[in-house]
Order: C-alpha cells, then sequence, then structure tokens
C-alpha cells in the first residue's frame, strides 16, 4: 500500500524523465541553440562570377547581437578599389542599381544582401572569377571593426 | 434525346475552347530579318534563323552584376526543368552592344556555363539592337556614369527585366519579369505552346 502511494509516482516520474533525450532537445539546451550570439555575425556569403574587367556582386547576411547599433562603413578587396554597397531597384517600369547609403543595422536584427535587393557591388574586378574560386574580403563597421571573410564563386543562390 | 447529346457536346467544347484560347500575338516579328552577331561572331539573322524553333529570348548586359545573372540564371533553371527542350532555342540579347562584343559574350556564357547547343548570344550594331529592342517592347538607357579610380569612365543602366517566348514563327506568346518569374510558369506555358493545345481551337 506504501509502495503504490509513494514509490509508484516517483517510479513515473522518473521513468518519464528518463525517456528524454540524452543531449541536444531539452528546453534549455534548445534555447541556447537557437539563440543568437551577442556581437556581431556574418553569414551566407557568396559571390557571382565575373570575368577580368566586368563587375560582380556579392550577398551575405549581417545579424547584429549586440545592444546598440552597427553601422557597415566600408568594403575593401584586392580585387578591386570600387566596392561599395549598392541597390536595385525598380522604377517606372525599369529595373536599375544605384549606389545605397550607409548602412545601420539596428540591435539584434538582420541585413540581408540578397539578389535583387542591397549587395555589395564590386565593380572592374581585376581577375576571373570562377565557380570554385574565392575570395577574401573584409567589412568594415564602426561598433564591430573590420570582419574579414573568404567568399565562394557561386553561379546562383545557394540559399534558393 | 440526339438533340440533348448534341447540345451537351457543344456546351462542353465551348467552355474547353474557352479555357484554351490561344495566346494572343503580343509583337509580330514574323518574317523580320535583323542582323546580329552572336558570340563567335558569325552573322545571325534574328528571328528569321532560328524559324522551326520555339524561342525563350533573355533581354541582358554583361557589365550587370545582379538582375541580368539573375534573368540568365532563369533561362538556365526553365532549359533545366524542360523534360525535352528539343525545338527550343535560348537566345540572350545584349541591350549595351557597345560594350558587348562577341568576345565578351563568349566570356559570358563561360562563367554561366551556358550550353552552346541551346545557348546562343546577340549582340549587333546598336541601330539594329534598338530596332529589336523596340520590336520586342523592351526599355534600356545609360542611368548612372562614374570614374573608376584610374580615370576609366564606367556606367549603368536601367533596362525592361523580361523574358518572352516566341512561337516557330517569330511572334511573342509570353512575356514575363526576367528575373522573377518561377522557371516552371515558363516551362507550363511553352509545353502548352509545343504541344499546340492552342490550335485545336
Amino acid at each position: 500500500m506504501i509502495f503504490s502511494k509513494l514509490f509508484f509516482p516517483a517510479f513515473v516520474i522518473i521513468f518519464l524523465f528518463g525517456c528524454q533525450p540524452k543531449s541536444g532537445n531539452s528546453p534549455d539546451e534548445t534555447n541556447t541553440q537557437i539563440s543568437q550570439p551577442d556581437s556581431l555575425t556574418i553569414s551566407g556569403g557568396w559571390l557571382r562570377p565575373a570575368a577580368s574587367g566586368q563587375n560582380s556582386a556579392a550577398y551575405l547576411h549581417i545579424f547584429n547581437g549586440t545592444s546598440h547599433t552597427d553601422t557597415l562603413r566600408a568594403i575593401t578587396t584586392d580585387l578591386t578599389e570600387q566596392a561599395g554597397i549598392h541597390e536595385t531597384y525598380q522604377e517606372n517600369g525599369m529595373t536599375g542599381m544605384r549606389p545605397a547609403a550607409l548602412l545601420p543595422i539596428a540591435p539584434k536584427s538582420l541585413l540581408k544582401l540578397q539578389p535583387g535587393g542591397l549587395h555589395i557591388m564590386l565593380m572592374n574586378v581585376n581577375k576571373q572569377l570562377a565557380e570554385g574560386d574565392s575570395v577574401e574580403i573584409q567589412l568594415q563597421f564602426s561598433e564591430a571593426g573590420t570582419k574579414q571573410l573568404r567568399l565562394p564563386v557561386k553561379l546562383s543562390n545557394p540559399g534558393k | 434525346m440526339k438533340n440533348q447529346h448534341f447540345i451537351l457536346a457543344i456546351l462542353i467544347i465551348s467552355a474547353i475552347a474557352a479555357c484554351s484560347s490561344s495566346p494572343k500575338v503580343i509583337h509580330d516579328l514574323e518574317g523580320e530579318d535583323y542582323i546580329l552577331v552572336n558570340q563567335d561572331s558569325a552573322v545571325v539573322s534574328f528571328p528569321s534563323d532560328f524559324s522551326g524553333d520555339y524561342l525563350v529570348v533573355g533581354f541582358i548586359y554583361t557589365h550587370c552584376p545582379d538582375i541580368c545573372p539573375i534573368t540568365t540564371a532563369n533561362m538556365k533553371n526553365i532549359r533545366q526543368q524542360l523534360n525535352d527542350s528539343s525545338n527550343v532555342h535560348f537566345v540572350g540579347i545584349s541591350f549595351d552592344p557597345k560594350r558587348d562584343t562577341p568576345s565578351v559574350l563568349k566570356d559570358y556564357m563561360k562563367m554561366f556555363k551556358l550550353d552552346e547547343t541551346k545557348f546562343t548570344m546577340l549582340t549587333g550594331g546598336s541601330t539594329t539592337i534598338d530596332s529589336v529592342l523596340q520590336a520586342m517592347d523592351i526599355d534600356a538607357e545609360i542611368s548612372y556614369v562614374d570614374t573608376t579610380v584610374k580615370g576609366k569612365r564606367s556606367y549603368r543602366m536601367n533596362h525592361t527585366d523580361r523574358i518572352s517566348v516566341m512561337d516557330r514563327e517569330g511572334r511573342v506568346r509570353f512575356e514575363y519579369p526576367g528575373s522573377r518569374v518561377p522557371p516552371k510558369h515558363v516551362v507550363e506555358d511553352l509545353t502548352a505552346l509545343r504541344n499546340h493545345w492552342y490550335d485545336f481551337f
């Protein structure tokens, strides 16, 4: 009788907890895994192929996990002396490109540089960029300083 | 009873015909001979040299790093999604003939791995290119000029974002926003056109 009143519920509780996966899926651990870092992080970068002397475009995602606004101020690369943020726009039935203003990134927000929108314009590149190549590029932020990346050349958006 | 069957048959045929009406001719280039050159500097008479093929035509310039490569990738995807691409050819027409010489177009094709048996890039004299663009309702203009660090002038262009489908007689039957249309939409229209579904009505 004592067994059934005390030990049986305890057994059930132990049994249920014992059946939880060993790692990775407890609520706390899951939250830890999907929570964003407290720093500025860059992901998903790639750029388009181009013949020497042509223009290329680079795309990436910037997540500002800090508690203050940061700004992408400049882009440098050995590939060209002219790199900057441009945007593609639609106007009067036509599509075009123009330089974009400096890009402030609010705290805890994601900035997407992606095909058909904001992108990094690499003008008059000094060598051929073929699929499989990769290129070093530096992004200068007001707060986070300089971030150095190596981006692969892809024929089309690898995220689609 | 026979009258009822007859009326029912007429109604069904009418309904099918209404749903399958032939796509109208948007631009008629049948019999036109615009003298252009391809990526190998060979003379091409557009569209008459492609007579007998259905054409998927995209409009690009190679100094465009964002939208035009998307249009080019879309054309490749349309090609890949066609179960049977016989009698279908893909044509890219440059609206920047000053910079897009045949050799530049050749390099562009290599960069984007375009199969030369299925893709042709065309350029030509400015006047002829302008005539083709006008005939196919494509606008293109210089929008922005800047000077490189080494003093070289460079420009970018505003342009219509377009992929067109032409029938075997050189008539434009479908038009899409080239960088944004899902390839499967073009494949569906092209398949219907090729299967002559429209021709029965």
